[in-house]
């Protein structure tokens, strides 16, 4: 099953993140290492995406004050959410392969 | 007569101290409602360290009873109950906190450090309310941008915070609306199949 580029993104997030990947912590990962910080919307539209394919599960944690008495809800990785990811990146890893065998470069960038 | 539901504030409490466990006990008597008992029992290990609890407070009018408030003080595993090791020195208010200031064995410390932070722009929680797809969704979602409303709100003031707030929350409904209407013409397709099979 493809994964869009978001998706991808979100997935490895909660991966590095995991068990403490919520909204906040996954949106100011994304920015940390792609420098482009997705919407709350987004993050949870595709979340939403993801948990319908069975690739992530949600949890709620303890509600605080600081977020209005609203609980926080963390995001886990699921084994076949974990497959789907390793094969699409692996598929990412072929294309650049490709790539690197044909001497092709992209503008400002070392595959 | 129906009576008014008091509104439940949620508060969060800060302490800083050194090898101390603090017993918080509300001494208020007129509003029995809103009697309640707070143990903090975890040691500190060092003055940096930050522990936060929360607790509901059933009426608004319950934070003017802080001042009363009784302390047991637990240094060193040794109980030090009401022996004046804890001096309250009351509740101050500014617009965005509400903290307690105390006397330690002497030491003057900020023992809790309230983190009320302004109430976010109602319509606007109303809109992400209705986008969300489901009652956790839109807990994770709104408390999401709560949390942000408030770390602004310290860091660069009401009004730019909820302006921001507004932004968040518009740049939010659009993608939850199309998610919305996405799955409603898929259940819609579905349907629409199913009857003409029949």
């Amino acid at each position: 099953m493809e994964l869009t580029a978001l998706e991808q993104h979100l997935m490895l997030a909660i991966l590095g993140l995991q068990p403490q990947a919520y909204g906040i912590s996954i949106q100011d990962r994304i920015k940390d290492r792609t420098g482009r910080e997705p919407s709350t919307g987004s993050v949870y539209a595709a979340l939403d995406r993801l948990e319908e394919k069975g690739f992530v599960v949600a949890r709620q944690g303890e509600p605080t004050a600081a977020r209005g008495g609203k609980r926080k809800l963390y995001f886990e990785l699921t084994a076949p959410g974990q497959h789907t990811l390793m094969r699409s990146l692996q598929a990412i890893d072929s294309m650049k392969q490709g790539l690197r065998s044909k001497g092709g470069r992209l503008k400002g960038a070392t595959i | 007569m129906s009576k008014k539901k008091p509104k439940e504030h949620m508060i969060a409490w800060r302490l800083f101290g050194s090898g101390l466990s603090l017993n918080f006990q509300d001494e208020c008597a007129t509003l029995n409602a809103a009697r309640f008992n707070v143990d903090i029992p975890v040691y500190l290990t060092n003055y940096d360290q930050v522990l936060e609890r929360t607790m509901n407070i059933q009426h608004a009018k319950m934070l003017e009873q802080l001042h009363k408030w009784s302390a047991t003080v637990t240094h060193n595993g040794a109980d030090h109950p009401s022996n004046g090791d804890v001096d309250f020195q009351g509740i101050g208010e500014t617009d965005k906190h509400i903290f307690i200031q105390a006397t330690v064995s002497g030491t003057q410390v900020r023992i809790a450090d309230e983190g009320i932070p302004p109430e976010p722009p109602k319509v606007a929680d109303f809109l992400l309310t209705v986008f969300a797809s489901s009652s956790a969704k839109k807990d994770g979602i709104v408390g999401d941008i709560n949390e942000r409303f408030a770390r602004e709100c310290d860091q660069m003031g009401v009004s730019r915070a909820r302006r921001r707030y507004w932004s968040r929350t518009l740049h939010t409904v659009w993608p939850l609306l199309s998610r919305a209407v996405a799955k409603a013409v898929k259940w819609g397709a579905v349907i629409e199949g199913v009857r003409r099979y029949f």
